[in-house]
């Protein structure tokens, strides 16, 4: 952590997304674009959490539930269910949300370490909780939450390889 | 500790641009030079590349590597001059040190020390240039100047032409004196048609110490000695007969140095430089054109059955029209993106000399057809395979040396690549001269490795035994080489030239030899193929496997060993469920469940043939290929997939990989 004085609190923008009841918070600079549920292309033999492929302006997105990702149950898909379009590396991801609720600024001294056993989802995942008046926000740690999910999906081809 | 370059990273492009260029250059025309040492515009070649390389460092201050080409390019100096003699030992030296120079290149990425010891290369060039004469370097001592009169003078004369070398002593206090001592002394004995320095240079005193002339002379070269050995102070003269070097061919480049460092001619008004990611963008958006059009043309016979009036004429005017633009177009990107299979092959002559000296094999590599244009990715693609089968060629094809004499086969092997374009195809070839491979040996491998039972391995017809050098753990080799011989490698050349839609066959007779024939389609980005639907999803079949399409009843499918199998003419054709391969559950079409009917696509990998079944058939069309994205690479099975012109994705079918699948099942 950097050194932080009290003078210059920085703010960090988020888009807030409830999932299973809770909000969560993504790094606003890896969105690149929230949108309704297209029809979605199933893919076979894909990991579990990978709900398939979807065409976004010609170019084809693997879109991943996030429910299914931290095994939170199931919920199916209705009128606020949204894809928040994040990028990872030279590429988009999809991720599947109940709902996206509003865009925050969030002061960095309201954000806390993630705290053990606290939380629903595995705190690996997590990069701090922000505490906004009655509020609780769970940051994500998108390259955590994805490079998993990748290690995840490969590490189930290559066993099915072997 | 990292190191730090003071470039731009435009600088940095460009660098790597023209150092790759060079480098790849001199790997070629080194081990050229190996065969054709008397080569004159070769060795020019050589030393400009090294020239050039020795600049580009210098400009960005890569200075250990601006030192080692410093020293590479004496050495090649002295070669050019003569000085030094082209032996395979002074080729490995050569050799290495433009392997030192490709790590020191990738400093500049990796921004670490590569652990290249430069002193050392350097030092060991430094052995070679000490060793042919102890002369004043490269830099002090323009060499001799060979113009196009003295070179006519030199071929019309009927006296024997002499190059004669001399050095003054350093202990001399007068070495110019001496040098034209010695100038004055052949010129007496000998009609003098150049030196170094030039007469000019002589008579006004000169600095240099070392002397160099080609003469032409009715005396023996033993009498030229002794009138230049009566000057005192002359150590180290040199008089030698002045041939092939200096009659060179009607083509070969002037001998007079040109100007070091001159870069390649291009043709600046007819060629631009493009970025291969816009190409790929360009490529994409043709592509995207072409899926468009089809679906235009789809609006339009929709249209025309609803009934035509003079609108649907009219549609039907421009879209023949857009059809033909919209071809062009596209033939037009995908010959941008096609090059030379040249820059691949440029690879092979060292690949191949590094492999037969280590395996002490005398291998001759021949290449044809390097002109052949193909697509980029392809080129990239087929990369290792070819690889492969070289080494496979060498190690496993060619009998060793003792045992070739011992068959009355020449001493030296051949290897030939080759490559052809044929009707839409890329065919490339690699063949040997060796001992072909032995039927009878493959079966007696499989049994005593336990792969097959005695029965299973005699059952097999002799192309099919011969077939199982592609599967995994197959090698008839008796000891294994760290090259290869460990039975892996030759089914992963088959699975990766099949993933591009291309086939491998083996042609092969013991005793004579080996060729293994590879077919690849001219381009990875676009292909033509059958779409399919299948439980809800649409799937598209590579047509390079699709065999034939027949309508399949449940009344046809029989059942072997608990699999489903049909009779197709005189043949067992094994039924593959695309949804129970891919777990698909809740199919709409009734195809999933076993004995049902539906749809039969029959396709092919290699020799092995299967039936796909599927709902309906959609029909054939060219699909752009994309990739899923990164967490849907490497599904078994899928080789990507394509947007069609009505907005769906279709998933392109892998079809070895599914062939593959169900084998195991």
């Amino acid at each position: 952590m950097a050194i932080e004085t009290k003078a210059q609190v920085s703010e960090e923008q988020v888009v807030v997304f409830s999932l299973a009841e809770e909000l969560y918070g993504l790094d606003i600079s890896r969105v690149q674009g929230i949108i309704k549920m297209p029809e979605v292309t199933r893919v076979p033999r894909a990991a579990e959490f990978v709900e398939g492929v979807i065409n976004l302006r010609g170019e084809i997105v693997p879109i991943i539930d996030l429910r299914k990702r931290f095994r939170l149950g199931e919920h199916g898909n209705d009128a606020d269910t949204r894809i928040i379009n994040v990028e990872m590396g030279d590429h988009l991801v999809g991720l599947i949300v109940d709902a996206v609720e509003e865009v925050l600024n969030i002061p960095s001294d309201a954000i806390e370490p993630p705290p053990e056993l606290v939380t629903t989802v595995d705190s690996a995942y997590l990069r701090g909780i922000a505490k906004l008046q009655e509020r609780l926000v769970i940051l994500l740690d998108l390259d955590r939450v994805l490079c998993t999910a990748e290690q995840q999906a490969i590490g189930r081809l290559s066993a099915e390889a072997a | 500790m990292p190191l730090t370059f003071d470039v731009s990273p435009d600088e940095i492009e460009a660098f790597m641009e023209d150092t790759n260029e060079q480098l790849a250059l001199l790997d070629q025309a080194i081990v050229e030079l190996e065969a054709h040492s008397d080569d004159e515009a070769l060795l020019q070649s050589i030393f400009r590349a090294a020239h050039t390389l020795k600049g580009n460092a210098g400009l960005i201050e890569h200075h250990r590597m601006a030192e080692l080409t410093h020293a590479l390019e004496s050495v090649l100096d002295r070669l050019r001059k003569r000085l030094l003699e082209v032996t395979p030992a002074l080729i490995d030296v050569i050799l290495a040190s433009v392997d030192a120079l490709k790590a020191l290149r990738d400093e500049l990425v990796t921004r670490e020390e590569s652990g290249v010891d430069v002193a050392s290369a350097v030092h060991r060039l430094h052995a070679y240039e000490e060793a042919s004469a102890a002369a004043p370097t490269a830099a002090e001592q323009p060499g001799l100047r060979i113009t196009p009169q003295v070179r006519a003078r030199l071929q019309a004369a009927d006296a024997a032409a002499y190059r004669i070398t001399a050095i003054v002593e350093p202990s001399s206090i007068a070495p110019a004196a001496r040098i034209y001592q010695v100038h004055a002394a052949l010129s007496e004995a000998a009609e003098v048609l150049a030196s170094a320095p030039p007469p000019d240079e002589i008579e006004m005193g000169t600095t240099a110490t070392r002397y160099e002339a080609v003469a032409l002379s009715t005396r023996d070269p033993e009498e030229l000695r002794s009138a230049i050995a009566t000057i005192p102070e002359v150590a180290d003269i040199q008089v030698a007969p002045q041939a092939a070097a200096l009659t060179p061919k009607q083509s070969s480049a002037p001998t007079e140095g040109p100007p070091a460092g001159a870069a390649p001619q291009i043709d600046l008004d007819t060629k631009v430089r493009i970025g291969i990611d816009q190409l790929d963008r360009l490529m994409n958006l043709t592509g995207e054109l072409v899926v468009s059009r089809t679906h235009l043309l789809q609006i339009e016979s929709d249209l025309a059955t609803r009934g035509g009036d003079q609108v649907v004429t009219d549609l039907n005017q421009v879209t023949v029209q857009l059809s033909r633009i919209i071809d062009q177009l596209h033939e037009e990107v995908m010959r941008a993106r096609m090059v030379p299979v040249a820059s691949l092959f440029t690879k092979f002559p060292r690949l191949v000399r590094d492999v037969s000296r280590r395996l002490d094999k005398k291998v001759n590599l021949i290449i044809d057809g390097q002109e052949t244009e193909l697509d980029r990715s392809v080129i990239e693609a087929i990369g290792d395979p070819v690889i492969h089968l070289l080494r496979n060629a060498i190690d496993h094809g060619l009998e060793p040396t003792a045992e070739r004499l011992r068959l009355g086969k020449p001493e030296t092997g051949t290897v030939r690549l080759a490559a052809h374009q044929q009707e839409g195809h890329i065919r490339i070839t690699v063949s040997d001269d060796g001992r072909g491979i032995d039927a009878a040996k493959m079966r007696r491998s499989a049994v005593e490795k336990g792969q097959l039972t005695p029965e299973a391995a005699e059952a097999l017809s002799d192309s099919e035994a011969i077939e199982m050098v592609f599967r995994p753990g197959v090698s008839t080799k008796q000891e294994v080489t760290d090259l290869s011989g460990r039975g892996v490698g030759m089914d992963i050349v088959r699975t990766n030239i099949e993933r591009l839609n291309g086939s491998v066959e083996i042609h092969t007779e013991v005793g004579l030899g080996t060729t293994f024939e590879l077919t690849l389609p001219l381009t990875l980005a676009i292909i033509p193929a059958m779409l399919v639907t299948t439980g809800g999803n649409v799937y598209a079949v590579p047509l390079s496997s699709v065999v034939e399409v027949h309508q399949l009843t449940g009344r046809q499918i029989q059942t072997v060993d608990g699999s489903e199998v049909i009779r197709l003419r005189d043949q067992v054709l094994p039924l593959l469920r695309l949804c129970s391969l891919f777990h698909i559950t809740g199919s709409s079409g009734s195809n999933g469940h076993r004995g049902s009917g539906g749809r039969l696509v029959v396709v092919r990998w290699g020799r092995i043939e299967a039936g796909l079944v599927v709902d309906e058939l959609i029909g054939n069309q060219q699909v752009v290929i994309k990739s899923l994205g990164p967490l849907l690479t490497g599904i078994r099975g899928l080789a990507g997939g394509s947007i069609l012109g009505s907005g769906r994705i279709a998933l392109i079918l892998d079809v070895p990989n599914i062939i593959k699948l169900a084998m195991k099942r």
